[in-house]
């Protein structure tokens, strides 16, 4: 074999690999487009897929379906779509910078911060917005709690001798603590706030209205170029912080801004929709298994397999019990497990 | 020719030192140095040092320049393969090589000719079988010389390997010091390798640096540094260089000094 011969199998080989990637990517968004109508047909009333592109692409049709569809279902849709996506996200860069497949928004206490800052506004009506935003207060009290929680992970990670391990334990620990408040506030809660707190924290997209999505939608947008622009080297974290060091690479450095910018992201979905413990730790496994590790796959491959699961849990919440709609939050983890129970056990590259 | 010079280093982890006033002999290009000493001597830490991964007092210098003063990419900065290469990324042996080409930055693309890079240097390890593999499904062995072709593919001029033959077969140990001492005389490279099989060292080095304590005990050539007196300070053995019949140096271990204290 002429060594001619040898670099053209190899690029070849790689190309294939990369296309490969690309085409299940590919596969995952038209999966997450038709999951996306399915979405919006469903609801009180049903419509038909027609019914609902139709309105969609602006068509002639009945004005109910369109004002439905655009006002009603659209933001929710879409919200899961975006939430789904960022969490996964979320989850895909904490696990590459902490080097732990268990780490996700949900592990490092960032979920549990956002239910305990919502039952502040619910249980004891803390408001820290003018009147006239009393829409916003809980979701305000919740994003302040979760990145109150989240730098002070930051914090601490930033202290002389701390270890990615240390951090996950951090977060744990975390967890736990702002659970125990929050079971404290429900404790001296009222009926009424008790069962709003408890709705609330199992996570609900029932809440969206276009303002909210557009913000979540812009975080995501806002920190997505700047993990673009690290592809390489977060995927090189990946083989370990002395080899990543070895490459030039400021280990330290690129770890904190990961942690901050994730943290920003998640503490905001959590913040409009509650505890969705499981897309955040589910979406990036997928993705590993489908398109591996490499960041300029596995990154949007994490988003679309998180807006997938979402918004699949989306569909089905809505279809489970006829005439109600499940907290997705429920729905989430009974999709999702058997699915990645069937991933895992069918994969033969497993890097965890 | 590439020269790495080493003057005055201290590091230490939180209040222990660990290197204590290390000075190497000047590095040339064209010379392979085995780095020795027991285990915790200070070699790795010595080898993150040089390449500037952890601070402290002392100089290292590449062609008379200060090293800080060189950007993290440059190629002339030594380049260092850490000794750990257990990583268990879903990624395959080409694209470990790839990320190491890249060095965590360069273009999104990849381009036909960071391919070929690739591809060269995996036929040069001769590990071109393992392109398609997972890292997840290699061998001790295997992912030891993975980590060689992510040193070799930056095509450095100064290269520091720690413990890079520990995990390889005696075949490919052999192989690979060749390899890296062709690299030295055929391409000028600067080869430190640490290393704890002493007769590998005596075969393949030029030099030699044995550390001990955070210490440099001994410097120079392989033979004349590895006296009885030395193994036993150092190392804790009673053994003596001989020579066989076709007149290369070896080593013969005759029994364990129990150290004093
Ligand atoms: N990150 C670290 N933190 C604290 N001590 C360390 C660290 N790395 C190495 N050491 C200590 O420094 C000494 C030298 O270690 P090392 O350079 O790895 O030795 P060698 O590579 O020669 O076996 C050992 O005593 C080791 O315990
Ligand atoms: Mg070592």
């Amino acid at each position: 074999m002429s060594a001619a011969v040898g670099l053209a199998q190899g690029r070849l080989a790689y190309r294939r690999l990369a296309r490969r990637r690309v085409g299940l990517l590919a596969l995952m968004a038209a999966l997450l487009a038709a999951s996306l109508v399915a979405d919006l047909t469903l609801g009180p009333a049903r419509y038909g897929y027609g019914e609902v592109v139709g309105a969609l692409l602006g068509f002639e049709g009945p004005p109910a379906v369109s004002v439905v569809v655009w006002d009603i279902r659209l933001p929710v849709a879409l919200m899961a779509v975006v939430v789904g996506a960022s969490l996964a996200v979320c989850g895909a860069q904490m696990q590459t910078v902490l080097n732990n497949p268990l780490a996700s928004p949900f592990t490092l206490g960032i979920s549990a911060a956002a239910g305990f800052g919502a039952a502040l506004g619910f249980v004891l009506g803390v408001n820290l917005l003018p009147s006239g935003w009393s829409a916003w207060t809980i979701p305000f009290n919740a994003f302040l709690c979760a990145m109150a929680c989240s730098l002070l992970i930051h914090a601490l990670s930033q202290r002389r001798g701390m270890t990615t391990e240390t951090i996950v334990l951090l977060g744990i620990a975390l967890v736990f603590t702002f659970n125990a408040a929050l079971s404290a506030l429900e404790f001296i809660a009222s009926e009424q706030a008790l069962a709003a707190v408890v709705f609330w924290t199992m996570g609900s997209l029932g809440r969206t209205t276009w303002p909210k999505l557009a913000i979540t939608a812009l975080a995501l947008a806002a920190v997505w170029p700047l993990f673009a622009r690290q592809a390489w080297a977060l995927t090189a974290l990946r083989l370990g912080e002395h080899k990543a060091a070895s490459f030039g690479i400021g280990v330290g450095r690129l770890r904190l801004h990961t942690i901050l910018l994730v943290s920003a992201l998640a503490s905001i979905c959590v913040a409009f929709v509650g505890t969705i413990g499981f897309i955040g730790l589910v979406g990036p496994h997928i993705a590993r298994m489908l398109v591996g590790e490499d960041q300029r796959f596995f990154l949007p491959g994490s988003a679309l397999a998180g807006a997938l699961v979402l918004s699949a849990a989306s569909v089905l919440s809505k279809s489970i019990l006829p005439g109600l709609i499940l907290p997705i939050g429920i729905v989430t983890a009974l999709v999702g497990v058997p699915f990645f129970f069937s991933l895992i056990l069918s994969t033969r590259s497993r890097p965890w | 020719m590439v020269s790495l010079t080493a003057t005055g280093l201290d590091v230490s982890y939180g209040n222990r030192a660990v290197l204590r006033g290390v000075s190497l002999p000047e590095l040339r290009g064209g010379e392979v140095t085995a780095l020795l000493g027991p285990n915790a001597a200070g070699k790795s830490t010595l080898f993150r040092r040089l390449v500037g991964q952890l601070a402290g007092p002392g100089t290292v210098a590449v062609d008379g320049q200060a090293l800080p003063g060189l950007p993290p990419q440059d190629p002339t900065r030594p380049c260092y393969l850490p000794q750990d290469s257990s990583a268990n990324a879903a990624l395959t042996v080409f694209e470990a090589v790839l990320l190491a080409a890249k060095q965590g930055a360069g273009g999104w693309a990849v381009t036909d000719a960071e391919a070929d890079d690739v591809t060269r240097t995996l036929a040069l390890l001769e590990i071109g079988d393992l392109a398609g593999r997972f890292l997840t499904e290699l061998s001790g062995g295997q992912r030891q010389m993975v980590g060689l072709a992510q040193a070799l593919v930056r095509q450095p001029r100064i290269l520091l390997l720690d413990e890079p033959t520990s995990a390889l077969d005696l075949q490919r140990q052999v192989e690979v010091l060749h390899l890296l001492r062709d690299l030295a005389r055929r391409d000028g490279l600067c080869v430190v390798v640490a290393i704890h099989d002493l007769n590998q060292a005596l075969r393949f080095a030029d030099q030699v640096v044995v550390l001990g304590g955070g210490r440099v005990v001994a410097a120079g050539a392989p033979a004349s540094v590895l006296t009885p007196a030395l193994l036993r300070e150092v190392y804790g053995v009673e053994a003596r260089i001989e020579r066989c019949s076709r007149g290369h140096a070896f080593l013969t271990v005759d029994g364990s000094v129990r150290r004093a204290g």
